[in-house]
């Protein structure tokens, strides 16, 4: 099947009643792109067949009435375009693939099939309604730190966990037990299929809440992929969660932040003992680890 | 969660009904996100209104996840359901279908104007009622 794309750029003030027409000449639905502050594109789709040169005569005919009903409408275009109809949901996963990162993690969606060696730790998740997929720079720094400093048996708190991607990491890892905390309701459920799909449920507690100030217990590590607003705020909560010999890793940091987190570290007794980079699109990302300065 | 945005897709969908099909497949498919999720999201979400037109802002990210928040109906539902419409005058300048008034008018344009470009209410108020002439309503 082929697919009539309209595509009607007319002012903001027009938009409405225009989305409105279209969808009254059987769009499914339309899509609104803001050009500027006053116009705007609309695009529809059609199937493409001997209709559409009417549905276009009928388009204009609307459009030329639209300032007979108050509607400032110049300038005003419609452009047609021919689209394939493709298998979209099956597209958006052809260039997903296994992903290695670090010493040990493949991250793999869960339709892969792949077989792999002993000491390789697969975490499978599929990129969702949750931050954390492995394709983000803080994510792969956060997993390579947490990889070189988990030891076994230990207790760690996630802060903001997302899909759930560190908590397994962590667990994978042989951590004894993971609090993962994350504020945004629509992430549970997305964590919670992840713990399943990867068999680490039992290991890990979720809860819905306001980051590390959640939690009482005391923790080896606690990692938060976060952003650096996020990061500054719960940093005075850390040294009474920490055991002795614990460590604060966080992700989610750009360069140009790196000396403020530092100077809260130094405010609040911890000292900053590692940081690791990645650049993205011009942007470079920080992770850091942190632990209790010594006296 | 360290997001950094990809991009916004604005759609006006059916509640409850949305498809792989256009707007939303190629619509969304620059952003290589899970499309059967936010479909099964969004229609389990909407369904409560289902048929109804509404307005969704999806916000996809870098590392391909994705969020989207359900706005405000689009000011044409708003103004049928205020007429007790189903459909606008295929001739709105011939067929009037039914009468709005101007407190009516206000009231969506007040409803809309967080959603819109403007904090101006007699921008969003002309807005409306060319939208509710469009349709072919008598404003009153």
């Amino acid at each position: 099947m082929h697919w009539a794309q309209i595509t009607v750029t007319t002012t903001l003030e027009a938009s409405e009643a225009v989305a409105n027409f279209l969808i009254e000449m059987d769009a499914c639905g339309v899509e609104h792109k803001d050009i500027s502050d006053t116009s705007t594109s609309l695009i529809a789709y059609y199937p493409l067949d001997d209709r559409v040169n009417t549905r276009l005569n009928k388009l204009r005919n609307f459009l030329a009435k639209l300032p007979s009903w108050g509607l400032q409408t110049h300038p005003t275009k419609i452009d047609l375009k021919r689209i394939e109809s493709e298998e979209w949901t099956e597209t958006w996963k052809t260039d997903i693939q296994p992903q290695r990162i670090g010493n040990n993690f493949l991250i793999v969606p869960t339709w892969h099939k792949i077989s792999t060696d002993d000491t390789t730790v697969q975490i499978r998740i599929d990129p969702g309604m949750a931050f954390g997929t492995g394709y983000h720079p803080t994510t792969r720094l956060s997993l390579e730190m947490l990889e070189q400093t988990i030891k076994p048996n230990c207790q760690i708190a996630d802060i903001g966990t997302g899909s759930g991607i560190l908590a397994i990491a962590a667990v994978k890892l042989g951590a004894k037990h993971v609090d993962a905390i994350e504020i945004d309701e629509t992430a549970i459920p997305v964590a919670e299929n992840n713990f399943s799909t990867n068999s680490v449920e039992g290991c890990i507690s979720l809860f819905q809440g306001d980051g590390i100030k959640s939690l009482t217990g005391k923790y080896d590590i606690i990692v938060g992929n976060i952003l650096t607003k996020v990061v500054i705020p719960i940093i005075p909560y850390c040294p009474s969660r920490l055991k002795p010999d614990g460590h604060l890793i966080f992700s989610g940091i750009l360069e140009t932040e790196l000396n403020d987190v530092k100077e809260v570290l130094i405010e609040n007794g911890l000292e900053c003992d590692e940081v690791t980079r990645q650049v993205e699109d011009d942007i470079m990302w920080i992770a850091l680890r942190a632990k209790l300065a010594k006296p | 969660m360290a997001k950094k945005v990809a991009g916004e897709v604005k759609l006006q969908l059916v509640s409850g009904q949305a498809t792989p099909q256009p707007p939303v497949g190629p619509s969304l498919a620059p952003y290589m996100i899970n499309l059967q999720e936010f479909i099964k999201t969004f229609n389990a979400q909407t369904q409560q209104q289902s048929g109804m037109v509404v307005t969704t802002i999806i916000t996809c990210y870098s590392d391909r996840s994705f969020t989207f928040t359900v706005k405000s109906p689009p000011a044409a539902v708003l103004l049928k359901s205020a007429a007790k419409i189903v459909k606008g005058s295929g001739e709105p300048n011939r067929n009037k279908v039914a009468n709005v008034t101007k407190d009516q008018i206000r009231e969506i344009a007040q409803t809309k104007l967080p959603d819109l470009n403007t904090t101006d209410i007699e921008a969003a108020i002309r807005m409306v009622e060319g939208t509710a002439r469009s349709m072919g309503l008598n404003v009153t």
